[in-house]
């Protein structure tokens, strides 16, 4: 898809903006998540899930919606294509993968939240470390495929270099 | 960027995207195995009980 160059780079600074804020939203969310997982403070245990429950509902969720549609909008605009790329299907893979896993666990993130507000003991709740691990992992892994970006041509990649030759 | 393609074939797969590819595949099964080993103990249905049990201990003032 052939865009003005200003509109382009208006997208890939849209893209990075709002993947690297993902990746720093998460690691925030995890400092959290590990005073709420091994915490014995009461008090602290229930801040910590106030305020994961205020940063997965207005930061981290949005954050991983935009980097979706963002991203698939930088790729389309960009020459690297969507699907011309194995570095581009993998990240979007994982993106996507990520913003799912993400979606499912924000509503036991709530309504843990909620839980830990009232006068139940906080430290029953179980957390979510093993999810936060894993989905630093995955932005982790995103952002070293957008920087080395390893070789590799998809068949459609190929077809369409050939096209262009022709 | 890419070497130029060969006309005849289409370029065979990255050695990197094989090893990601064996790397989910070996997760997801991780994932299965653990689900069926530990049936009930994923996902919100676990939180959601281990809440539930959390509701009934009622906290103690403290000094």
């Amino acid at each position: 898809m052939t865009v003005p160059r200003v509109l382009s780079r208006l997208v890939l600074t849209a893209h990075i903006v709002t993947a690297v804020g993902w990746l720093g939203a998460v690691l925030a969310y995890l400092a959290l998540d590990i005073v709420a997982s091994v915490s014995e403070d009461i008090a602290a245990v229930r801040a910590a899930y106030f305020g994961m429950d205020l940063s997965i509902r207005y930061v981290i969720v949005p954050l991983a919606i935009a980097s979706v549609l963002i991203g698939t909008a930088n790729a389309l605009t960009s020459s690297w294509g969507l699907f011309r790329h194995y570095w581009v299907v993998v990240k979007l893979l994982l993106t996507v993968f990520a913003t799912v896993i993400l979606l499912l666990e924000a509503q036991t993130i709530m309504y843990m939240a909620e839980l830990a507000s009232t006068g139940a003991d906080p430290g029953n709740l179980p957390g979510s470390l093993l999810h936060s691990i894993g989905g630093l992992v995955v932005l982790i892994t995103v952002a070293v495929l957008s920087v080395y970006k390893p070789k590799g041509l998809t068949r459609h990649g190929w077809r369409q270099q050939l096209r262009a030759r022709e | 960027m890419s070497s130029p393609p060969d006309q005849s074939s289409p370029p065979p797969m990255p050695r990197w995207v094989k090893v990601f590819a064996a790397i989910a595949v070996i997760l997801v099964l991780l994932v299965v195995v653990a689900l069926i080993w530990f049936p009930g103990k994923h996902g919100p249905g676990r939180h959601i009980h281990g809440a539930h049990s959390g509701t009934e201990q009622r906290l103690e003032p403290t000094a």
